[in-house]
């Protein structure tokens, strides 16, 4: 039989293996973040931790993965050997920021020594300790931000430490539970297509799989101009005092191979907006994927035409004791912008204006409850049609919480959720509104705001620029704007406004 | 209509497909069955013409009673061309539609963008209003005169108010006063069409109905003309509705045609003595599936032009690849079939209409599973040669033998669809190989059984007249009453279950008014349960003779099966729901008519016997639909009518894959 068929046959085999894993894991957890708001992400890898599929509803989870099941299987082989299962959310060792739990599985197979597959599942977890409530803190220091976890094998007592460490334990147990049933099934499931097709022909299509998205990079890489593009962006600020944080990125095409060089970017900063790796790696995994074509498995072979180089101990590339907290969702959103803005000079026809550039990170905490929510913006127009208003960009995809569920559910109450009219920036394509969304609050709480592009707004394309966001508190007739990352007590009776800002125009140039 | 009446009336199923209208007259154990042309630009025409034409038939016709299953609710919710709707909501709300969950529809778009609503902005209304979420009042109706200055030229209103499910009272203010100004406007309130919590699902649902009362309204108008008041039209969860309730909540038919597919192939298999079911619908574009465990399962809603339409819809998933999705091979050498399709015109290569790429039907034809002469009973030429020559193209590209192109694609196809029959099960917590595959529809009986042997299935039912069984499904079609009601509240072993009489009370009066005697009126109670925290619910059976120890013993239970785990967290009773159902007495499928008692090589259907039986590799043709039996399969025409497709001995069963 043709290997382009048996290609195809095992891209949708191993694909359902990973959304069966997705399904099962949506629909047992606990925490809105997984069931509704859909962060999380579940991934198949062969005997050396090379992905061969994932289903992820949450880009930053694609190129992060694979160091997860890589710092597993280096940190813990002997566990994964005797089928036991590894937990980790440690930046620095395979995870990218604390509320992000992995748990690891090996696949053993009868007469083989070692796991010839493994599977993995990540997911949001809304508190984690660390200093505040929903575990997305103001902090200059990994250790302020919660519990932190290396590879560890996966038991009892392991899930009792995070559940103690945490503010809501009920649902972390439920949630963790959650994510070991949907390893169980993935390995289920790996277990059958192996006894059914045999070890050697699915051990064999997993490596063509990957050869197979590495030809069809290679190809379209191959298709661009060789040269060499660079574009620098900047981070507002870390909310202690470093403003204007620059990013900078070199895009270089030889060939059928691409370098994405991030030297130059600022060093680490005392704020959480600091990424790991997996994070940089991720948002070029990302971008790369928009333009080359979403139709290529993705798995590990698609980025080994790719070399992103990044600078240990940078803004980029953070390092312990770095407080990483916002780094994944608000550095990572600033590093797509970057590597758009160098893909924008080679392939102009292909690329959008900058989009609302933030996940407008919403914390509010108080006597026992922790709620965290991220909000849209604007997207960029381009040269498809103008950007949508109010609508999750890049990096992120998760759906809000409905204003009914969330009064139920917290002494807190959303008085208007809005389009921000006139917030897109101008262009024969516009850029997309962001929004506003007004809380009032019933009882005193703490609020954490990480937010982006309040200084400046996404750039445009030959368009107008969007609107810088802002985030405002009234209390007892006093308007207070907000700085961008901030951590305040509100008391009741006031209110907090958050808008969002708007994408970029774009226009022919 | 009158289910008392002892001598056997006339039943009419008519079905509104995109290509064709299906018509089937059933009296006593008399069948007329009748195909004509759809009219899409007014549906009616063809509905009207084939019962006429079927009536016909018979001597002395009576007033019949017709099952409709209309497509007019989708296509204008598909088309855009629903009435022109205000969007009435809580101030500081009006744009719930247009932000919708905030999420994108597709990840890697390079402009991320959403399908717009089919309200305008300009034509979204706030009231100065604010109820509570345990339902108090939070802040009182302010002044409505705004409001009216934009209900000055649209045809239909939805009101949909922040937490109206914990106390209609503003919702119905504002209905009261639109109405006392506008007496003529259709409006929709959202309290009685879904008192659920989560308002964007809700508004989404309230102004579907709202864009597509108009049309629909029209429509049911002019059949009534013609038919009286024994129309009866079938709704997306696989009842039938009367006229009046299809007026005012038309959002209850969006899914009504393949329901009745869904229905048809349950009752096939009841007949056959199956009732846990995978069911399989391929047509051209698409293929339709579902998962039955003794009854259709019934979903919370699906998603129609991007908006979610909450309302109990038949959990049928549809995957974007059919007999006419076109094969190719992309720039890493892989073979892809769709989600191109040839559709109708110029249709696959075989039609012989100008279609030059291969198809999944085209592959069928190379590899002889469909006869070119037998094709809609000998009425289509297909034109093997074409076919041959599509697939010889996508053989070149992929460097391998005709032969093993087509198997390819046919391969290919079949792996799409067991994908998303995978997906299913898991989400409802089954194991297909405990169910058999049920196949319909033109094309689905030459995939069946690979499919199945793809999903461990080791059975595999076709039943009579594969391309008629959505009509047929129609006449099983209960008369179908849902209500539910918001609770959130805590319930422990100690609560009494809060199943509210008056909804039980009002139900069985609406279907008494319909003709249906106590006996063949059945009343089912859920309650939609969670441990607290949770977001998603499950819904539980809750007969009131079983107390409330037995339901939440049942949602562990359930929980356990489909998360593999139960907790001792508190339960939450999120809503309670009402199903009330008139069932009318359907004859038995007619027994087979042939003489011939062996199955092998190809063989017509409408010649097999009862009892008939052989082994693969064979095939099965008929007007509708082609089976194909592949060696280590074994086929059996049993009670009913049906062919039972069985995956034989040690044998390896379908493909080798």
């Amino acid at each position: 039989m043709s290997l382009g068929v048996e290609l195809e046959i095992y891209r949708h085999l191993f694909a359902a293996c990973a959304e069966e894993m997705g399904v099962r894991l949506m629909r047992s957890a606990f925490s809105p973040n997984i069931k509704e708001r859909l962060d999380f992400s579940c991934a198949v890898f062969d005997a050396e931790g090379s992905m061969i599929a994932q289903a992820a509803h949450i880009p930053v989870h694609l190129g992060s993965t694979p160091m997860s099941v890589a710092a597993a299987i280096a940190a813990c082989p002997e566990a994964l050997a005797t089928g036991e299962m590894v937990l980790l959310n440690d930046p620095y060792q395979g995870g990218t920021h604390l509320p992000d739990i992995t748990v690891v599985a090996p696949c053993l197979l009868p007469g083989q020594r070692r796991p010839q597959f493994y599977v993995a599942n990540r997911a949001h977890h809304a508190d984690v300790g660390g200093i505040s409530p929903g575990s997305m803190p103001m902090s200059t220091h990994i250790d302020e931000e919660g519990i932190r976890v290396p590879p560890t094998v996966l038991n009892d007592q392991l899930v009792q430490r995070i559940c103690d460490a945490s503010r809501t334990p009920d649902e972390r147990r439920g949630d963790l539970r959650a994510q070991v049933a949907a390893a169980r099934l993935g390995i289920e499931r790996l277990t059958a297509m192996c006894h059914r097709r045999g070890l050697a022909e699915v051990g064999a299509q997993a490596t063509g799989l990957q050869d197979y998205s590495e030809r069809r990079v290679r190809a379209a890489l191959g298709r661009l101009p060789d040269g060499s593009w660079s574009f620098q962006d900047f981070l507002d600020d870390d909310g202690f005092g470093a403003v204007d944080i620059p990013i900078h990125c070199t895009l270089s095409i030889r060939g059928d191979e691409a370098l994405v060089d991030f030297s130059g970017s600022s060093g680490a900063v005392q704020g959480s907006v600091n990424a790991v790796r997996a994070i940089t790696v991720s948002a070029v995994t990302y971008a790369l994927r928009c333009v080359l074509g979403d139709d290529i498995p993705a798995n590990s072979g698609a980025m080994r035409p790719v070399t992103v180089v990044t600078e240990p101990g940078s803004v980029v590339d953070a390092r312990y004791p770095s407080a990483v907290a916002a780094g994944n969702v608000e550095t990572s959103q600033r590093i797509t912008d970057c590597v758009f803005g160098a893909l924008a000079q080679v392939l102009p026809d292909r690329v959008p204006a900058a989009s609302c550039g933030s996940m407008n990170n919403v914390t509010i905490g108080g006597e026992g409850f922790a709620y965290y929510e991220t909000l849209a913006g604007g997207a960029g127009g381009g040269p498809d049609g103008p950007g949508g208003s109010a609508v999750h960009t890049h990096m992120t995809n998760t759906l809000n919480t409905p204003v009914e569920a969330l009064e139920h559910a917290y002494p807190f109450r959303v008085l208007a959720y809005r389009i921000r009219d006139g917030s897109g920036g101008s262009g024969v394509h516009t850029g997309g509104d962001g929004l506003v969304r007004v809380y009032a609050f019933d009882v005193p709480a703490e609020v954490t705001l990480l937010t982006e592009r309040r200084r400046r707004g996404p750039w445009g394309l030959g368009g107008g620029d969007g609107q810088p966001g802002s985030n405002l508190l009234r209390r007892a007739g006093e308007v207070t704007q907000l700085p961008g990352k901030v951590r305040l007590q509100v008391a009741a009776g006031d209110v907090l406004e958050i808008h969002t800002p708007g994408g970029g125009g774009w226009s022919p140039r | 209509m009158s289910e008392s009446t002892k001598e056997p009336g006339v039943t009419v199923a008519v079905d509104t497909g995109g290509t064709f209208t299906d018509v089937v007259l059933r009296r006593g154990d008399q069948v007329i069955t009748h195909k004509l042309p759809s009219t899409p630009d007014d549906p009616s025409r063809a509905v009207l013409d084939g019962i006429a034409a079927a009536l016909h038939q018979l001597e002395t016709p009576g007033v019949p009673t017709v099952i409709h299953g209309s497509t007019v609710a989708t296509n204008a919710l598909l088309e855009g061309r629903g009435g022109k709707v205000a969007f009435v909501t809580t101030a500081g709300f009006e744009d719930t539609l247009h932000i919708a969950r905030q999420n994108r529809p597709r990840l890697y778009a390079q402009v991320a963008t959403r399908r717009q609503p089919p309200v305008q902005r300009g034509a979204c209304f706030g009231v100065r209003e604010r109820m509570g979420c345990h339902g108090d009042v939070v802040q009182a109706i302010a002044d409505l005169d705004g409001l009216f200055d934009g209900l000055g030229d649209v045809e239909a209103v939805a009101v949909s108010l922040l937490h109206s499910y914990a106390n209609p009272a503003h919702e119905r203010a504002v209905a009261d006063a639109i109405r006392a100004r506008f007496p003529r406007l259709h409006i929709t309130v959202s309290s009685d069409l879904l008192p659920e919590f989560r308002e964007y699902e809700r508004a989404a649902t309230t102004v579907a109905n709202a864009v597509v009362a108009p049309r629909m309204g029209a429509y049911i108008d002019r059949l009534r003309r013609e038919l009286g008041d024994g129309l009866r039209i079938m709704s997306s969860a696989g009842g039938s509705l009367t006229a009046e309730e299809t007026v005012a909540q038309p959002v209850h038919t969006v899914l009504s045609g393949p329901a009745g597919g869904v229905v048809g192939a349950m009752a096939a298999g009841r007949a056959a003595g199956m009732d846990r079911l995978l069911t399989f619908d391929m047509g051209g574009t698409s293929t339709d599936v579902s998962l039955c465990d003794g009854a259709p399962s019934i979903s919370r809603g699906a998603e129609i032009a991007g908006l979610p339409i909450r309302v109990p819809t038949l959990d049928i998933h549809t995957v974007g690849a059919g007999g006419g999705s076109i094969a190719w091979v992309d720039g890493g050498g892989a073979l892809r079939v769709g989600p191109e399709s040839a559709g109708a015109q110029p249709g696959p290569a075989c039609y012989g209409r100008g279609g030059q790429r291969a198809t999944v039907t085209d592959a069928n034809v190379v590899l002889g599973r469909l006869v070119p002469d037998a094709f809609l009973g000998g009425g289509m030429l297909l034109d093997a040669q074409a076919a041959a020559q599509a697939v010889a193209r996508v053989a070149e590209r992929l460097g391998a033998s005709l032969r093993d192109t087509a198997h390819g694609i046919v391969r290919v196809a079949e792996a799409t669809m067991a994908r998303a029959l995978k997906v299913i099960s898991v989400e409802q917590g089954h194991d297909p190989r405990d169910f058999a595959l049920v196949t319909f529809g033109g094309a689905g009986g030459l995939h069946a059984c690979s499919l199945a042997a793809e999903l461990g299935v080791r059975t595999v039912l076709v039943p009579p007249d594969p391309g008629l069984l959505s009509a047929v499904g129609m006449q099983f079609a209960p008369a179908v009453y849902t209500q539910s009601r918001a609770v959130l509240a805590p319930l422990g072993p100690l609560d009494a279950l809060p199943l509210p009489p008056e909804l039980a009370e009002a139900a069985q009066r609406r279907l008494a008014a319909q003709g249906f005697d106590a006996t063949s009126r059945i009343l089912s109670w859920t309650c939609d349960l969670r441990y607290a925290g949770q977001s998603h619910e499950l819904e539980i059976d809750a007969d009131p003779s079983a107390g409330t120890t037995t339901v939440l013993e049942r949602f562990a239970a359930l929980h356990e099966r489909l998360y593999g785990y139960r907790t001792e967290r508190t339960v939450e009773l999120v809503a309670v729901r009402l199903r009330a159902e008139g069932r009318r007495a359907v004859p038995p499928f007619t027994a087979p008519s042939g003489t011939r008692t062996r199955i092998d090589g190809t063989v017509v259907r409408a010649d097999l016997a009862w009892g008939a039986s052989g082994a693969g590799p064979a095939l099965i043709t008929e007007y509708s639909s082609t089976t194909w039996v592949p060696e280590g399969w074994s086929a059996e025409v049993v009670q009913g009518g049906s062919v039972v497709l069985r995956a034989g001995g040690s044998a390896p069963a379908g493909d080798p894959s």
